[in-house]
């Protein structure tokens, strides 16, 4: 009878602790979260400013070497031009560095500039442009100057 | 004693290892479809870690969980009121409703080993006697929302990597996506319930509560099990 009046006791008085961990838990889970996605945005608005930049400088090894591999391959393929020649040939808007709007969901992102959009994928070596100087068309997908596809 | 404790508890034991299980071998084949689609769409195989933290293996695993939720919630509180001559699994034809105290052995009526709860009045009673209803559609309802964040990240990832526009979480809620994943797992549920509520009046499994005896009239013995 003791004994369970003691557990009892016990019980109750561990109840708003654990209560009160699991809300701070919650907490930290979330703020740990939007953390995360505001850094994950900055990288990616970072390397597509970079590449917009990289393009107008007329630095071809650094653009090229953020364009994502299959998308750098269909740009020399299509162009029948090693990339760095390619690049130049292929009009990239560069004009610009204010972004609208930033999404990232799972590994893919979109960078809205004032006049276009650059679209991105997550790789081991980090964030890559897998389509530039894309223009909105509605429910159809977006028609970009460079791309993988 | 530890034979004794699984054999009492055996059905839960052998249920809840056989869900792991599946659990484990829906991740192992999610994570190589995925890598799959991944390598043919130029990027980057993901790690099995990876995976189970994405929405992609989340939405798969949400929305099967909200349905059959919300199967066992329709099913507890539907069969209140709702009847089937001949179905074990149905109350008798003239016995639909919540029943009174007493044939529920509840307030005045409890016993000394009946549950706190069904001793007292009011609220809590009132609160108990929905317990399991209300678990249920509470379990549904948090993994249908759960469904819906983890199912607009997925389908956006997939638009962006087809370079399409994503969608606000608002206007998921009214996709074909969303709808589609939901529905089609409602439609199986409902079946479920439908073919168990009809096949057992006719057909037995020995032994089973979930069957008839094997002796019970088709159209009468409603509610009876054995």
């Amino acid at each position: 009878m003791a004994g369970g009046v003691v557990r009892d006791l016990a019980r109750s008085r561990a109840r708003p602790i654990i209560a009160r961990a699991a809300l701070a838990g919650c907490l930290i889970a979330a703020l740990t979260g939007c953390g995360s996605l505001s850094r994950r945005e900055a990288a990616v608005t970072a390397v597509a400013r970079q590449f917009r930049s990289a393009v107008a400088a007329g630095n071809a090894a650094v653009a090229c070497g953020l364009l994502a591999p299959q998308t750098r391959r269909e740009l020399e393929r299509s162009a029948d031009l090693p990339c760095d020649r390619a690049l130049a040939d292929a009009d990239v808007p560069t004009h610009g560095h204010h972004v609208d709007t930033v999404d990232v969901y799972g590994d893919q992102a979109r960078v809205v500039f004032a006049g276009d959009t650059v679209f991105l994928a997550s790789f081991s070596a980090g964030w890559r442009i897998t389509a530039a100087g894309c223009v909105y068309r509605g429910d159809q997908p977006y028609d970009c100057v460079i791309s993988g596809r | 004693m530890l034979r004794r404790a699984f054999r009492e508890n055996s059905l839960t034991i052998v249920f809840g290892a056989a869900f792991l299980a599946a659990l484990g071998g829906q991740a192992v084949a999610g994570h190589a479809l995925l890598n799959q689609q991944q390598l043919a769409a130029g990027l980057e195989p993901v790690s099995l870690w990876q995976y189970l933290t994405s929405s992609d293996f989340g939405v798969d695993v949400t929305e099967n969980w909200q349905s059959e939720y919300l199967q066992f919630f329709l099913y507890i509180y539907g069969t209140v009121w709702l009847v089937q001559r001949g179905s074990p699994e149905s109350k008798p034809v003239d016995a639909a409703g919540p029943g009174s105290d007493e044939q529920q052995r509840a307030g005045p009526y409890a016993g000394p080993d009946s549950p706190r709860w069904a001793r007292l009045r009011g609220f809590r009673l009132g609160v108990y006697s929905h317990s399991l209803s209300l678990a249920m559609g509470s379990i549904f309802l948090a993994s249908w929302f759960a469904q819906s964040i983890t199912g607009v990240v997925a389908y956006n990832e997939e638009q962006l990597s087809q370079l399409e526009p994503p969608l606000t979480w608002h206007e998921y809620l009214g996709s074909p996506d969303f709808w589609s994943r939901t529905l089609q797992n409602w439609q199986s549920e409902l079946l479920a319930l439908v073919s168990m509520a009809v096949l057992a009046i006719y057909l037995r499994e020995r032994g089973s509560p979930e069957s008839k005896p094997l002796g019970a009239a088709h159209h009468h013995a409603t509610g009876e099990t054995g």
